[in-house]
């Protein structure tokens, strides 16, 4: 019998195979329009055309709308709540209840330039923000036993998120979580940070400095690999 | 230290990928701390765009049954499928309600599940049927050595099983191999390998969780025929027959026992977990159609690894097949190799093939595929005992593309 120990391996796979889903970028279609000899401008007031087209149906309900909103936002809605909850179910039940209230409130939702993805990552919010609430107010922790003992060491590389790291995302406010996922999850600029934030740029680079300054030292106590405790 | 200075410097090094040489050392080291904490996100970033691709076809599935019962005329109170979230919404209060009108207080997602459910099932049912891959639980309460055919006697919850253990069966105890003779009365085992008639099982693994363990007294097991609401519970036991078609659990649901038959999607969402399901908390639904007689399943948290150091359970997308070998790429750019055997389990999963496809075709190229297997130490190839095949996700190495996602419409049917 094979002495060595092979440990359980990780769980997911290489994003290179993914395609990453469509995201509108002004450079990016300026870039494509200036290939071509049009006005960077002239694409710009396009794109807009596009989104307010697409709430305009949306706020309908047209279904071919919402399954183009679906496709659109989903990634961005999952990946912002995901460190909010505690595993990849959870985030998939809440940003699914996301398009589910969105598309009920569809008819209140009121296009004057505000990305709809800013609309729809603020009703994210608030459900996490129910969530934890509600989670406060019950002692919730686990359906079954032995829910309130701390993560386990990360000795097993099957976790398909290091515990660690989402522990030390658990010791950070909500607004912090929020800029970290916004900013190095979803690869969101400080401008757009701060316009779903609603908040100013440089209270965007405060924010963000603090809440990595508080993951450090929670992944420092947690003995991470490369961050010493100061 | 200047906050303003620091912020600037860090969001410079953002950009560049290092510290501006203007900073100080005081900066640095405080800027340093700071991309270090900035790039441990980075690297779960592709994990969590894994789950969401992996999660998307479901979650739109979902999405399109909210919205179709939404648009419908007169629509009936929907009823969560799946996650007790959707507790949280209006919907999830009128259940409640609902839940309240036959005596059950809502008060929290637990016990308003553990309440509300009912199920229809058949009494004295069979766990394991011969040739079944199974993974089982429970005591040992004996142990016969007859040199290289040893057999334990193992109690279980659903009654004894005789546990046959040979050369060829990995043994272990915290990731470390473990000698027979080590294995005593009183040991609380996880075992997998192939079943045989009468509550037997062949042994590939042998994992000993904990000694002095109370045997589990044998529990009345019945068949979940039907679900109003989900159910909380814990996977006892688990097996998949010969051909793939038949997966289920035991779960432990209060003081009560349920064998559960699995779709395609619940067990390749429990084996994305781990190649052990034992001891895995679940919640059971209805699955992705509540009319038919299998059942899905939201995994909770799983205890640490209960695999042997002889056995692997990966995850990764099949790059390309070479007739029963299969190469996987992994999260790190892990490169596995496994073979499909005649007696490999296969599960189709989310990913719409047939079995034929999965077992000879070129179909599973591009897929996620979740594997449990033994590795073969002169080449450290898997030979899968289970593989569940998930959804095309990625590029093959020749550069085709995955399908594009279908639209949505109110009329279609459940994904």
């Amino acid at each position: 019998m094979d002495s060595a120990i092979r440990p359980l391996a990780a769980s997911a796979f290489t994003t290179r195979h993914l395609s990453r889903p469509p995201r509108h970028s002004y450079s990016e279609i300026a870039v494509r329009e200036s290939e071509v000899g049009h006005d960077v401008g002239a694409a710009h007031g396009r794109l807009d055309d596009d989104a307010q087209s697409l709430a305009e149906r949306a706020v309908r309900r047209d279904p071919a709308a919402w399954s183009e909103l679906f496709e659109q936002h989903y990634h961005s809605v999952f990946v912002f709540v995901r460190y909010r909850v505690r595993n990849a179910d959870e985030a998939e039940d809440l940003a699914a209840q996301v398009f589910e209230i969105a598309y009920a409130r569809a008819d209140r939702f009121d296009y004057r330039g505000v990305p709809i993805q800013a609309w729809l990552i603020g009703i994210a919010r608030n459900l996490a923000r129910d969530l934890t609430k509600k989670r406060a107010r019950r002692g919730f922790t686990e359906e079954l036993d032995n829910a309130s003992s701390p993560p386990a060491p990360d000795e097993i590389p099957a976790a398909d998120l290091r515990q660690d790291l989402q522990a030390a995302m658990g010791h950070l406010t909500a607004d912090q979580q929020e800029v970290l996922a916004l900013r190095f999850l979803l690869d969101r600029s400080v401008e757009d940070t701060a316009r779903i934030m609603k908040r100013s740029e440089d209270a965007v680079k405060n924010l963000q400095r603090r809440a990595l300054a508080a993951m450090y030292r929670a992944l420092a106590e947690a003995g991470y690999p490369g961050a010493t405790a100061r | 230290m200047n906050r303003d200075r620091i912020d600037d410097l860090l969001e410079r090094a953002l950009e560049d990928g290092t510290v501006p040489g203007g900073a100080s050392p005081a900066e640095r080291a405080e800027v340093e701390h700071l991309l270090a904490a900035a790039s441990s996100l980075k690297a779960t970033a592709r994990v969590i765009e894994a789950e969401a691709h992996a999660t998307a076809p479901s979650a739109r599935a979902r999405f399109e049954r909210a919205i179709a019962g939404q648009s419908a005329p007169a629509p009936k109170p929907a009823i969560p499928r799946k996650g007790w979230l959707a507790l949280l919404t209006h919907r999830g209060m009128l259940l409640a309600a609902s839940a309240a009108a036959i005596g059950v207080l809502a008060v929290g997602a637990v016990f308003l599940f553990q309440a509300a459910f009912s199920t229809t099932h058949s009494a004295n049912a069979e766990v394991l049927s011969a040739n079944d891959y199974a993974q089982v639980q429970g005591v040992i309460t004996g142990v016969t050595r007859l040199a290289g055919n040893d057999t334990l006697e193992v109690q279980s919850a659903f009654g004894p099983v005789s546990v046959r253990v040979t050369s060829a069966t990995a043994i272990d105890r915290d990731g470390a191999p473990l000698a027979l003779a080590a294995v005593t009365t009183g040991d609380l085992v996880n075992v997998s390998g192939i079943a045989g008639a009468g509550q037997t099982v062949q042994a590939d693994s042998v994992v000993v969780a904990e000694g002095g363990a109370q045997q589990p007294a044998r529990a009345a097991v019945s068949t979940l025929k039907r679900l109003s609401s989900p159910v909380n519970g814990r996977i006892i036991a688990f097996a998949v027959s010969p051909d793939g078609t038949n997966a289920r659990i035991l779960v432990r649901a209060g003081s009560k026992y349920y064998i559960v038959p699995l779709e395609g999607a619940a067990v390749e969402r429990l084996l994305a977990r781990s190649a052990n399901a034992i001891g895995a908390d679940v919640m059971v639904d209805n699955g992705t159609n509540p009319t038919d007689s299998v059942f899905g399943l939201a995994i909770g948290e799983q205890p640490p690894m209960t695999t042997t150091s002889s056995t692997m359970g990966v995850r990764g997308i099949v790059v390309a097949r070479h007739g029963d070998v299969l190469e996987l790429t992994g999260l790190q750019d892990q490169h596995y190799t496994v073979v499909l055997t005649p007696s490999t389990r296969i599960v189709p999963g989310k990913s719409k093939l047939s079995r034929p496809q999965i077992r000879s075709g070129d179909d599973i190229v591009g897929h996620v595929v979740s594997v449990a297997g033994a590795v073969t130490t002169s080449n450290g190839r898997i030979n899968a005992e289970l593989i569940v095949v998930g959804v095309k996700l990625g590029s093959s190495r020749d550069g085709t593309q995955a399908a594009p996602v279908p639209t949505l419409t109110t009329n279609s049917s459940v994904a």
